[in-house]
């Protein structure tokens, strides 16, 4: 979780993916148990520490077609279509890929010195005496190799440490002999060449995929765990014969002499620079080599549960289209903040919450902070969801183009209608494939990080009647009068809101009423769905005059704060 | 308010857009193209020869404080001197300034690569054959030596091999 160390970035919007309880309940997909989800609606605790590993941002997920549920990195199979180069976009057949050590054996070199990728360059001879140069060139063109790497960022080049070149094609295979000679690869060779004898002695033949077999020491770990049986290989396996180092890196002592000399910082390598040449490690800038750049895999995502592929790319490198990507972001609803005042104690804020459709299809949405509930007070905050149940409009394409039209779209209308009583209390704003809806937060303790949970019930509607009835509403006409009645009816929930305000019971009431209504009209074909959100808001401020608490008081303020800003949402809509 | 008046040598060539103020002498084979500004607003600037100066390059001879005291005046008020003296920045041979980069300094030497959005600052003296990467800056102030290279994203700086720079001229 980058995201939460960053002072800037403290406001986010997480998913919880129940990948730890998965067992639980990935079985109730069906349309006609929707008490069950309900009902098992996991609890769930913001402030446990394992909340850290088990949400992520929606980019990070997956939507499981099959299973109806949220797959995240940590939930999902790998499995390594192609090996490619990043630089060239060669693929390397698997085959090949451990003995080219992962890495790229035609041209790509990454620098030593930042780590960017070098170019071939033909060096350009300086014609020594101009007039002569006709003669001279035939001689210098053999004498000194003509091609260098170089780095465009850092301006290294690889005359520096006297690597030179006699053609530009196949640079690593020129390099091969003087690594094959480097005293560390000779060693760990005979290490490879001692131990290879065991392995193959002890593995039998292994049914893992191809594509695993390049992994190196996979087939002896299948042994020991896949196959059964087998306890004579896995006992010769065990006592290998004494290994006898052929080749002895002396330690530099004068190392040691010429580092505490140094004064320069430029003079030792940085971390990465060391850590880019693993092998041997070198504190001197001038013992950098240019390395092969690491080899790039290309993979399959499948579902844990049901074995589904969620991620299929494209076989060849060059490709960057997905055969399969079933990507969160385009199934379930997308949470962003819009709007975060900076947060005081004691003091009620209202924020915005867009939620964004991204289907085809007409979505209802429930809110809840527990189950069920849409007021809470904890120790650390008082949060109210004040539009705890609305619907959103269906995704359409055209609306990314003109950004005018769809101001209240027309498709919103059938079901606001239909949605009974109030449909728009505490809803900021309806455009498109989004509703924005208001959360009051009254932070009640000075917190570092201010975070709640949310839990997000949503409904597809794919009822025919609703289909049939937005086709005939679409004429832009109609369009213009519902934004103007929606507008008109703002004042109206106003003036319900001090008593919703007032009496709590009245609305939790109001609320099953309004879900009954709705479920009763969809329930032959919604598909209901539920994820938990944690919504992190950053920093609770107290304010250098510390207002007394007074709870008499904070009606009352609740209520101004409420009408001011529908006020500036009608002028906004007109305008 | 300094003179205005251009020198411009031979096979020079001055695009069109092209803002120019005060006392400019341009060497000969240098191209300056257009939408780029040079403001010798406190003294000279004088640009050597064969130089590639590139759109939106700003070069900017500003006023630099040299010395600086305080004085009480007649009122009792005390008052800030600043003595401004009329230094020439001096451009050598050769150099590329890549879009968009801001120059300000006060000696650069030859065959240096200012790249796009790269800012050299204050009375930043550069000497020669150096490069200064991609939006990296200079620090305020300081004599940059021979064949240093600024590169990457915290402006990290190495030596370059003398013979290394590649002559983007030719």
């Amino acid at each position: 979780m980058s995201q939460q160390i960053d002072a800037r970035q403290r406001s986010y919007v997480h998913y919880y993916c129940p990948c730890p309880d998965v067992s639980k309940s990935n079985n109730n997909t069906g349309e006609d148990e929707e008490e069950d989800i309900v009902e098992s609606i996991p609890d769930f605790d913001v402030n446990s520490p394992r909340i850290h590993f088990s949400t992520f941002p929606i980019s990070k997920l997956y939507f499981c077609d099959d299973c109806h549920q949220i797959r995240c990195p940590r939930c999902v199979q790998e499995e390594i279509v192609c090996y490619y180069c990043p630089n060239c976009l060669f693929e390397v057949p698997t085959a090949s890929v451990k003995s080219e050590r992962n890495r790229c054996a035609r041209n790509c070199f990454q620098c030593p010195i930042c780590q960017n990728t070098l170019t071939v360059v033909a060096s350009t001879e300086p014609p020594p005496p101009q007039p002569s140069a006709s003669s001279n060139s035939s001689t210098s063109t053999t004498s000194g190799a003509p091609y260098y790497l170089s780095c465009g960022v850092c301006r290294w080049d690889s005359q520096e440490i006297g690597m030179t070149f006699e053609k530009a094609t196949g640079l690593a295979l020129q390099l091969q002999k003087t690594e094959d000679e480097r005293p560390d690869v000779k060693e760990f060779d005979h290490l490879k060449d001692h131990f290879e004898k065991h392995l193959r002695l002890s593995a039998p033949s292994t049914t893992l995929p191809s594509s695993l077999l390049s992994i190196p020491g996979i087939s002896s770990f299948s042994n020991r765990y896949g196959g059964g049986g087998f306890t004579h290989p896995q006992q010769k396996s065990d006592d290998v014969a004494k290994y006898n180092n052929t080749i002895k890196i002396e330690n530099d002592d004068n190392l040691v002499h010429d580092l505490v000399q140094l004064k320069d910082v430029n003079q030792i390598t940085t971390l990465t620079q060391r850590m880019n040449q693993l092998s041997d490690q070198p504190y001197k800038v001038e013992r950098l080599q240019p390395q092969r750049i690491h080899l790039r895999t290309k993979r399959v995502k499948r579902c844990r549960s049901c074995r589904h592929i969620l991620i299929k790319p494209e076989q060849k490198a060059q490709a960057t289209r997905f055969k399969i990507k079933l990507v969160a972001l385009n199934h379930i609803p997308k949470l962003t903040i819009t709007s975060l005042p900076k947060l005081f104690l004691n003091q009620s804020t209202e924020i915005i919450l867009k939620f964004s459709n991204p289907l085809y299809e007409e979505i209802i949405v429930d809110l809840a902070l527990k189950k069920d509930e849409t007021t809470e007070t904890t120790e650390y905050a008082k949060i109210k969801l004040l539009a705890p149940h609305f619907n959103i409009t269906p995704y359409n394409e055209v609306w990314e183009y003109d950004e005018q039209d769809f101001n209240i779209s027309s498709k919103g209308r059938p079901s606001s209608t239909a949605s009974a009583p109030k449909p728009d209390i505490g809803i900021y704003e309806r455009r498109g494939n989004y509703t924005s809806v208001k959360i009051e937060i009254t932070p009640l303790a000075e917190v570092d990080e201010l975070k709640f949970p949310l839990l997000v019930t949503y409904a597809n509607k794919v009822n025919d009647n609703n289909d049939n009835e937005t086709s005939g509403d679409a004429p832009a006409n109609d369009s213009s009068t519902a934004a103007e009645t929606v507008s008109s009816d703002k004042p109206n929930t106003d003036a319900d809101k001090p008593n919703t305000d007032a009496d709590k019971p009245d609305t939790d009431v109001n609320k099953p009423k309004t879900d009954d209504t709705d479920k009763g009209e969809s329930t032959p074909t919604t598909k209901s769905l539920f994820f938990w959100t944690v919504i992190g808001l950053g920093p609770v401020v107290n304010p250098a005059t510390v207002k007394p608490p007074a709870p008499t008081r904070s009606p009352l303020t609740n209520n101004n704060s409420n009408v001011a800003p529908t006020r500036t949402n009608i002028n906004s809509g007109k305008a | 308010m300094p003179k205005e008046c251009f020198a411009i040598g031979k096979r020079a060539v001055v695009c069109q857009d092209t803002e120019m103020k005060g006392e400019i002498d341009i060497g000969s084979g240098t191209v300056l193209h257009p939408q780029c500004k040079i403001l010798a607003e406190s003294g000279p600037i004088i640009i050597g020869s064969n130089n590639i100066i590139e759109e939106n390059v700003t070069i900017i001879n500003k006023y630099h404080i040299f010395s600086y005291s305080t004085q009480k005046n007649i009122h009792n008020i005390y008052i800030n001197n600043y003595s401004r003296q009329p230094t020439p920045l001096i451009i050598g041979d050769e150099n590329v300034f890549e879009v968009g980069c801001y120059v300000e300094g006060s000696k650069i030497g030859n065959k240096n690569i200012i790249e796009a959005k790269a800012r050299v600052l204050g009375n930043t003296s550069l000497g020669d054959n150096c490069v200064i990467g991609a939006v990296c800056s200079t620090k305020k102030d300081e004599a940059i030596p021979n064949n240093t290279v600024i590169y990457g994203d915290h402006h990290n700086r190495r030596t370059q091999t003398a013979s290394g720079g590649v002559s983007f001229n030719k």
